[in-house]
């Protein structure tokens, strides 16, 4: 059940047809007592047949030339002008104003609280030296952390209370990167993993933890996120990923800071 | 070269230098990021955009692929951000902000054996349109792209129960805007129209 009171979660499978037979005759047993979810699955059930009846439509012309364009002419040089498209330099000047503004929001912070050690180069620091004004590799811009190893098992209790940590250190300018931990190996082999799925290019990673996920090795990423140009970072996520070689998704929470 | 050969094969070729090879992947998924594109910012012009960035990002990065992670669900990761981006940006800037009303999303060609069909296809995108963006990503992922709640989560970033908690919520909210009275315990009780309405 939801805070509602209402098995939402289950209201959604029912209406799929997915559920076992225990969770569908306690859902039918909600229902004939529930005139709100009953009303809600007959809608939902409408809905769904609605959208499995969309038509896919044909991809017009010139979607996707530029792309091809883009792959012949990266296979002829280094790299790619991605400079000269106009049409990205918006996108580019965003990623790099979000990544500004980080920066301001999270000045050299005391050493008071956070994670320690002082030493680490602060999110001001990696912003400015990973950012090359108009470059196109401020998208993807990047706090410079380290592996961390950890003891910890998490449970999805302990990801939120990590994601809390680090939005109150962001909150109290703070966050700053681990200087011990993995080599330089270790710690981009942990972010190619995590990474496996593809952050959003607005995130920004500032927590890399190598510990365990009920009980199997995993490695825990935090991200912050900012809703865009001109505003702090609003959110912190944490990734879960499996550390076994196979960086299978485990889990994710986010918290808003 | 194969037509079976899997996805992260061809990306395993890419990143080592045949980066033509990424043409089969377009080819392959265009339409599902197309369509995805589509759905989620409810106009071509958008959708174009939004699916080329995507493209191009997932070209950019396809060295930090890794071959364990399914290639369709980064792919779709990769989309979803391109959409939101796009989204955001039509947010910020009012000029680009277009009434639905005034400008049709995306016309599909005429097809009189199917009319009805067609007006009411046009009827559900607009409504999409007006269910929060969050709920609207996992319909279109589930109900129109028919991926598993599984892949969805890993697509959007969410617990899996979140996906399916959204998706009820998106389901009632979709229907709502449709104009959908409920089947059930109303007083006039279910219309024939509603049937022909879901077919």
């Amino acid at each position: 059940m939801t805070q509602t009171g209402h098995p939402e979660e289950l209201l959604a499978e029912y209406v799929d047809g997915t559920l076992d037979e225990h969770d569908r005759r306690a859902v039918e047993a909600h229902l004939a007592s529930c005139t709100t979810c009953s009303d809600e699955v007959a809608l939902a059930g409408g809905s769904r047949r609605m959208l499995r009846d969309l038509p896919e439509e044909p991809v017009p012309l010139g979607v996707t030339g530029p792309v091809l364009d883009e792959t012949s002419r990266a296979g002829r040089r280094e790299r790619a002008p991605w400079g000269q498209r106009i049409q990205w330099a918006a996108g580019v000047a965003v990623a790099a104003a979000l990544v500004a503004v980080v920066a301001v929001s999270l000045p050299n912070g005391n050493d008071d609280a956070g994670t320690g050690g002082g030493e680490g180069a602060t999110l001001a620091e990696a912003g400015d030296a990973a950012t090359t004004p108009g470059a196109p590799e401020a998208r993807y811009a990047t706090f410079a952390v380290s592996l961390e190893r950890s003891n910890r098992d998490f449970d999805d209790k302990a990801l939120r209370g990590l994601a809390i940590e680090v939005a109150k250190a962001v909150r109290g300018a703070t966050l700053q990167a681990p200087t011990e931990g993995g080599t330089p190996q270790e710690t981009r082999e942990a972010r190619e993993c995590v990474t496996a799925l593809g952050a959003a290019e607005d995130e920004v990673l500032v927590r890399l933890l190598l510990a365990k996920y009920d009980g199997e090795p995993a490695y825990v990423a935090v991200y912050l996120k900012g809703p865009g140009v001109g505003e702090p970072p609003s959110r912190a996520t944490v990734w879960v990923v499996s550390a076994d070689g196979a960086c299978e998704f485990l889990d994710i929470t986010e918290v808003r800071i | 070269m194969m037509r079976d050969e899997r996805d992260e094969d061809i990306v395993d070729r890419c990143v080592g230098g045949d980066t033509a090879a990424f043409g089969i992947l377009v080819e392959r998924h265009e339409r599902r990021v197309y369509n995805l594109a589509l759905r989620m910012t409810g106009r071509e012009e958008d959708a174009r955009d939004a699916a080329q960035d995507a493209f191009l990002t997932a070209l950019r990065k396809l060295s930090s692929f890794r071959g364990d992670a399914a290639f369709t669900t980064w792919l779709h990761r990769i989309t979803v951000n391109a959409c939101y981006d796009l989204l955001r940006k039509r947010a910020r800037s009012p000029m680009l902000e277009r009434v639905l009303d005034d400008e049709p999303a995306h016309e599909p060609p005429p097809s009189p054996d199917h009319a009805a069909q067609t007006e009411l296809s046009i009827d559900v995108r607009r409504a999409l349109l007006q269910v929060p963006e969050d709920y609207r990503l996992v319909m279109i992922l589930h109900d129109v792209q028919d991926l598993p709640y599984e892949e969805v989560a890993a697509i959007v970033g969410i617990p899996v129960g979140t996906v399916k908690s959204r998706l009820h919520r998106g389901r009632v909210a979709l229907a709502r805007a449709m104009g959908l009275p409920g089947l059930r315990e109303r007083p006039d009780g279910p219309r024939p129209s509603d049937e022909a309405t879901s077919r």
